[in-house]
Order: structure tokens, then sequence, then C-alpha cells
């Protein structure tokens, strides 16, 4: 039997394949369980293979909550507006497979734009992931990088809208300027619909390892055991929601910009000034109290300590292991889906790349308040009415820095080597 | 039918190897693995959703009843058998000098006392400290009333600061346990900067800051942690230490010669315990004053009779460390 040529073959494929994906197939697209995590808690808490057994109660009260990738739910919660700041049209335009409504307006968004690299599930682990460096965010648990408001904080609507707008340079991540407001809007909202939901996940699963053998996250014989467990689950998920709604609140306010600044040209009053703060800013960085040096390195370029993992990686890749640990835990994980750890790179500074953005304000919030769910901590700040010989820094401290590390891609050692003369070659 | 006329205008062999690969692409293995979902547990589960609000909680004592004086509990952690020796660590790039040393996940004395093994009231019961008459919290446990005191008087639990210290790239307290109404100063006593990064999960509240040379910062947690977390600093990544915050101060963590006392707990009602080790994560089975006895998930459970004095002695199997 001879297979027959490419082009008469791709044609009925491709039908068969646009009839799955019509509604060929007699399942619904599910969301992925979070395998790692579940399995990360069984290597704690349970017997090899135990933690199969709660897969089916995962999923069903995580389906009763959410719903799934093409119905989403907004689950009402005890104490908390979900509505508010889930809307439920919005998700349904970013949700769904992609599609026109009867307005010819574009919907499923999110499969359209995301999903090839941040997954269906918001896991970080579509298609194209494994070939991105950085990987793609996965939103589950909660914890974004670029954003105005304290470590541990959600990040406000504003924030991600700023990542939507801008993209995050230095990184495969696109700006989606062109789709209009409401779009974008739609997007935000079914991300943090995704991240609630992943977050509540990730609670459950932690859940896991209070219950006795063979016990289940809600008892169902008794009405009011299972009221009882159903209202618990609730209130994780109210827990993480709250978060979400009081970000707009947390928001690092800006008090005050550097002295000498003219706040009507956003620039230094005089370069002797600017320059004064560079040099402020300079002893900062090597300095004992910001300490920057210890991770960007003597040079800036980002090699002071190299071998720390992000807090994706650290899921499943516990302090003090061996490379060899590493390998080993690194089979077992990509195995159930997450993506290979790499380290984590503190960042070059002499490139003026800054994912979070290069506006001064951005470099600000990285320093003042750390980059959650990286090693980048937060800097020590002199309490109000501190005795000079307090140790922190100070507002102006920190603008010197924000100054400094801006500077840093302008400075001679930081532009590319300058020719040389025996590398020419002459033309023929 | 259209759809059908186009392929069978094709070859057989074109179709069958493309409807191979649909099924293939439908029903993958993962979907398997991936948990099913129950319309039976959802439809019951979305009947008691559409109320909005959750269960009131019942209060602390009406589950609990009402307690009917104090008593103490105390005892020791002994290791039966070689439990795994700590292991050098590699620092890597260690400019800062570290002195060398070794993980702290299982630490035990010469005659296998354990150490850091965290036992903490799990229940919520009410601070009532304050109260005239406090039935669940002693007023020895008032932070307020306490205030005045020289701090070596106290009990850490008792103060209304405690100090978590970093010396030789090292957290002094491996196992560090206080009450989320207190505040922690956190210090570092090397002579470069360290960034201490509270792992928290639950309500405490996050934590990352740098810690200059002989410098302190003082932290506020705002809420409690249901399980330990980790404490770590990204310029010395092998630095790991353990926490946890409570309301109540009925949590204790064993001492160098495996000891460990909790004064003034509530007696006359039940309390649910939990006995947690890092290496070992939950104690499970253990012999309780010689007699074997399953802890399931860590839970101990104790009903204590005004004016006792609870001891449990307590051998952990190497095993257990596996």
């Amino acid at each position: 039997m001879s297979f027959p040529d490419w082009a008469r073959v791709k044609r009925p494929m491709f039908m068969i394949g646009l009839l799955c994906f019509a509604g060929g197939c007699s399942q619904e697209p599910t969301f992925r369980l979070n395998n790692v995590y579940l399995y990360v808690q069984e290597a704690k808490f349970g017997e090899q293979g135990s933690y199969n057994a709660y897969k089916n109660e995962l999923q069903s009260i995580l389906v009763s909550l959410f719903g799934t990738p093409d119905e989403p739910k907004v689950p009402p919660l005890p104490d908390v507006d979900t509505a508010a700041l889930l809307d439920l049209d919005e998700l349904q335009v970013a949700a769904g497979p992609v599609r026109l409504d009867e307005q010819k307006r574009a919907r499923g968004l999110y499969r359209e734009h995301c999903a090839h690299c941040h997954g269906v599930s918001g896991d970080g682990a579509g298609p194209t992931a494994s070939f991105l460096n950085p990987y793609p965010r996965d939103f589950r648990k909660g914890v974004f990088k670029f954003k105005s408001t304290p470590k541990g904080e959600k990040p406000t609507h504003a924030d991600l809208h700023r990542t939507l707008m801008e993209g995050i340079p230095g990184t495969a991540m696109p700006s989606f300027r062109l789709l209009d407001q409401p779009d974008r809007d739609a997007l935000i909202n079914y991300v943090m619909y995704l991240s609630i939901r992943g977050e509540v996940e990730r609670k459950l699963m932690e859940e896991l390892g209070e219950l006795d053998a063979g016990e289940k996250l809600i008892r169902t014989e008794s009405p009011e055991d299972f009221a009882e467990d159903v209202a618990y689950i609730k209130e994780i998920a109210a827990g993480i929601v709250s978060r979400w709604i009081d970000a707009p609140s947390r928001v690092t306010e800006i008090t005050r910009g550097p002295t000498q600044w003219d706040i009507t040209t956003s620039r230094y009053e005089s370069e002797e000034a600017r320059l004064a703060a560079i040099e402020h800013g300079r002893r900062l960085f090597y300095g004992e109290i910001a300490n920057c040096v210890k991770c960007h390195g003597e040079s800036a370029l980002g090699d002071g300590q190299t071998n720390d993992y992000d807090d994706w990686a650290k899921d499943f890749i516990p302090p003090n292991v061996t490379p060899a640990q590493v390998q080993e835990l690194s089979d077992k994980y990509t195995a159930l889906g997450a993506l290979p750890p790499r380290n984590i790179r503190p960042r070059n500074l002499r490139r003026g790349v800054f994912r979070g953005g290069r506006r001064p304000i951005d470099i600000y919030w990285r320093v003042r308040n750390g980059i959650d769910g990286s090693p980048m901590p937060a800097a020590l700040m002199k309490p109000d009415g501190a005795p000079p010989e307090a140790k922190g820094l100070t507002e102006e401290d920190l603008w010197a820095l924000v100054t400094y590390v801006r500077n840093l891609e302008f400075e001679a050692v930081s532009r590319p080597p300058e020719h040389l003369v025996e590398n020419e070659r002459l033309r023929p | 039918m259209k759809r059908i006329t186009v392929t069978m205008r094709t070859s057989t062999t074109g179709l069958l190897a493309a409807v191979v690969l649909a099924v293939a692409g439908c029903g993958s293995p993962q979907t398997a693995s991936n948990g099913a979902i129950e319309s039976s547990l959802v439809s019951k589960i979305d009947a008691t959703l559409g109320g909005g609000g959750g269960a009131v909680a019942a209060s602390a004592a009406e589950t609990l009843g009402t307690p009917d004086g104090w008593a103490t509990i105390k005892g020791r952690f002994i290791v039966r058998g070689n439990p795994p020796a700590g292991t050098p660590i590699s620092m890597g790039e260690n400019k800062d000098m570290c002195p060398p040393a070794t993980t702290e996940t299982v630490v035990v004395g010469p005659g296998g006392e354990l150490r850091n093994v965290l036992i903490y009231l799990e229940d919520d019961i009410p601070d009532d400290s304050a109260e005239a008459e406090p039935l669940w919290t002693h007023a020895d446990y008032d932070i307020a009333k306490n205030a005045d005191k020289p701090a070596d008087e106290l009990l850490p639990q008792q103060r209304a600061e405690v100090e978590f210290d970093q010396k030789n790239c090292r957290f002094l307290d491996h196992m560090f346990a206080f009450r989320s109404n207190q505040a922690m100063k956190i210090l570092n006593s090397d002579p470069f900067g360290h960034n201490t990064n509270l792992e928290t999960k639950d309500k405490a509240r996050p934590f990352n800051q740098t810690i200059p040379a002989g410098g302190s910062v003082v932290y506020e947690p705002g809420g409690t942690e249901k399980r330990p977390f980790p404490v770590s600093c990204a310029i010395h990544p092998w630095m790991s230490a353990r926490m946890i915050i409570r309301e109540n101060p009925y949590f204790a963590v064993s001492k160098e010669d495996g000891t460990f006392e909790i004064r003034n707990v509530p007696s006359g009602v039940k309390l649910g315990f939990r006995v947690w080790q890092e290496g070992a994560e939950y104690l499970e089975d253990v012999e309780l004053n010689g007699e074997k006895t399953t802890w399931s998930k860590g839970k101990l459970e104790l009903q204590l009779d005004d004016g006792e004095v609870r001891n449990l002695d307590v051998v952990v199997d190497a095993s257990a460390f596996e």
C-alpha cells in the first residue's frame, strides 16, 4: 500500500481537523490539572500514587466554581463582590474558541492572542513555551512581577494593562496596543480569572496534606458536612479574590521625586545635579545597604549570584539540592508538564532593556518593592523620623539609584567593543 | 454533507491516516491523568453555591466546649536508629567567605535528641487574654500586660517583639514560631548584607527585603499561617529556615536536647495539635510514652485536666526521614 502524496492527503486531513475543532470531538476543552503541584504535595504528604484519587474531585470542584474554558463562571463567594472584579460578559469575550459574534466582533480573544504561549489553562506551558527564554508566565501561582504594589500584593488592572500595552522588553511578550481597549480589558479580566482559578487549585492541593487516608475535600455523606466543606472552599477562594480587589488600595504611591528635579520638563534642573545623583547612586549600588552588587555583579552585567531559581521553579526544586538531584526532579516534573528549570539571572543592567519598563517610576517600583516571584528583594527604607545613623535608604537615595541604573547603558563600558584594526577586512 | 463529499473524493489511505491522526489528537492519554469531571458532584456543589454567602462558621466555644483550668504539656523527641546526616552545602560562588555548613533538615544530638520539631495547637481559639477572666488564652500571654517586664523573664510567646537573627550565613533558628500579634525583628549579625525572604502562603504578609550588615528590620505579619513556610536569602541561596505564625501562644519548638514545654494550656477541652518536622513533614508513626501510636497527618488530640502536667515522650524511627 503506497502512501498517497501529501497534496492529496492534506485537504481531507484539514477538513477532519476542522470537523474536530468545530465540535467533532465529543469532549469540550477542559482546564489542565496542575499535576506538577499535585505531585509536589504528594511527595511531601502522601504515598506515591495516592493523590491520583483526588483528581476527579479537584476537577469537579474547580468546574463548579469556575466553569470551563468555553463557559467560564464567576462564583458567588462570601464577603467579596467577585462579580465586581470579574465581569462575566468580558470573560465570555475572552473565553471560548476563536470566533465572531453576530456583530462580527472577535471573540475567544485569549485563545487567539495568548493561549499559544500561556496555555489554555494559563499554566505558561502553551505549545510555544518550551522554545522561549524566559518562559511565558504561569498565572496559576497568582504572582506577577511588574506591578506598582508591594511584595505579596496583587497587581492592579492598570499594571496588567501596562504590560499589555508595552509588552515585556527582552522577552517574547509583545505589545497588544493594536487591540481595542475593550478587548484588552477583557483579556486582563480573563488573566485575573485564570490566575484566581489556578491559585484556588493550588490551595486545594495544599489542603490535601491535611486529609486522612481516604478522606475527601468535600465529604458528601451528610448534608451538614457537605455544606461545611463547600463553605470552607468558598472561603479559600474569597481570600484570594479579596486580595485582587484590594490591590488598587495597596499601590506604592510616589510621594516625591528627586530634589533638583524639574517636574515640567521631567529632567534634573542641571547637568551637575544629574551627575551628582548618578555618583550618589553608584555609591549606593556598591554599598552595603542597597547591596545591588551582590547579585547584579561588580560589573552590573548580572553576573553576581546566578545559581538561584525563581519561585515557579522552586515549587519543585527545594534549596540545597545537588545538581544530580536537580536533574532527577527536573525529569520527574517535566514529565508531568513542567518546563525544564533554568537558573534565574539577575538583570544585566548595562543593556538598557528593563522588563518592567524603563521609566523612572518603573525602576523605582522594582527597587522599592522588589520583584515578586524572583530573588530580587525590596530595599530597606529608613523609617520616617529615624535617627541619621539608622540603616536604610531615603526617598532621595532611591531616586539616585534609579538615575544611576538608568544611566548605566550610556556608560562607555556598556558600548560594544570598538572595532579593532586587526579585524578589518579589505574588500576584494 | 458537503464535507463528506470532499473527503470521499480522496484516496481511502489518506482518509484512514487522517482519521487515525484526528482520533489520536482528540483522546490523548493526558485526559486520563487530568481527572474527570463528576457531573453529580458538580451539580451538588452548584446547588449550594447559589446562596452567595458561606455557612457561618460555628464559634470556637460552641465546637470546643468550655475550658475548666490550665495545664502544661512537656516532652522530648528522640530518634531511634540512624537518621540521615546533614549533607555539606555547596555554596557555589561564595564571595562573602561564609564558613562551610551542612544542611539542617534533620538535627539530632548524640543520644538521638531531635531538634526543631514543631508542635502547635491547630484549632482556632479565641484570644481572650486581655479579659478579666480568660478561659482560652491565659492572662500570662497578654502581651500588653507584659510590656514593662524585662524580656529575659518572659517566654517568647509573651513578648511584644521576638528576634530572628542570622550569622555566618545561617539562620540561628532553623525552625521559628511566633504569634501574629507580635512583631519580629529580623537581625543581621554578619559583617555583610543579607536579604530575608519570608515565603508566606496563607494570611501573613510576604516579605523580602535587604538587611545590611549589623542592620535590622521589624516585620509585622498581619495574619496567621496554617503551616510552616520557608525562609530564604537570595544572596546566599543555601540559607534555609522554616517559620510558622500562629495567633494563639500554644506552640513550641524542640530544643537541642529534644525537649519542649507549653505552659498554661486550657484544660477540660479537646484540643487538636499538629507535630511537624522538616525532614519528616508531619510526624505520623511514633512511640508515645512507650506505646506505638499513629498521629494521622501529625494530628494529636489532647484533653488535659486542670493542673495536669502531661508528659509526651516521643520516639521517632529514623525511617520517618527517608
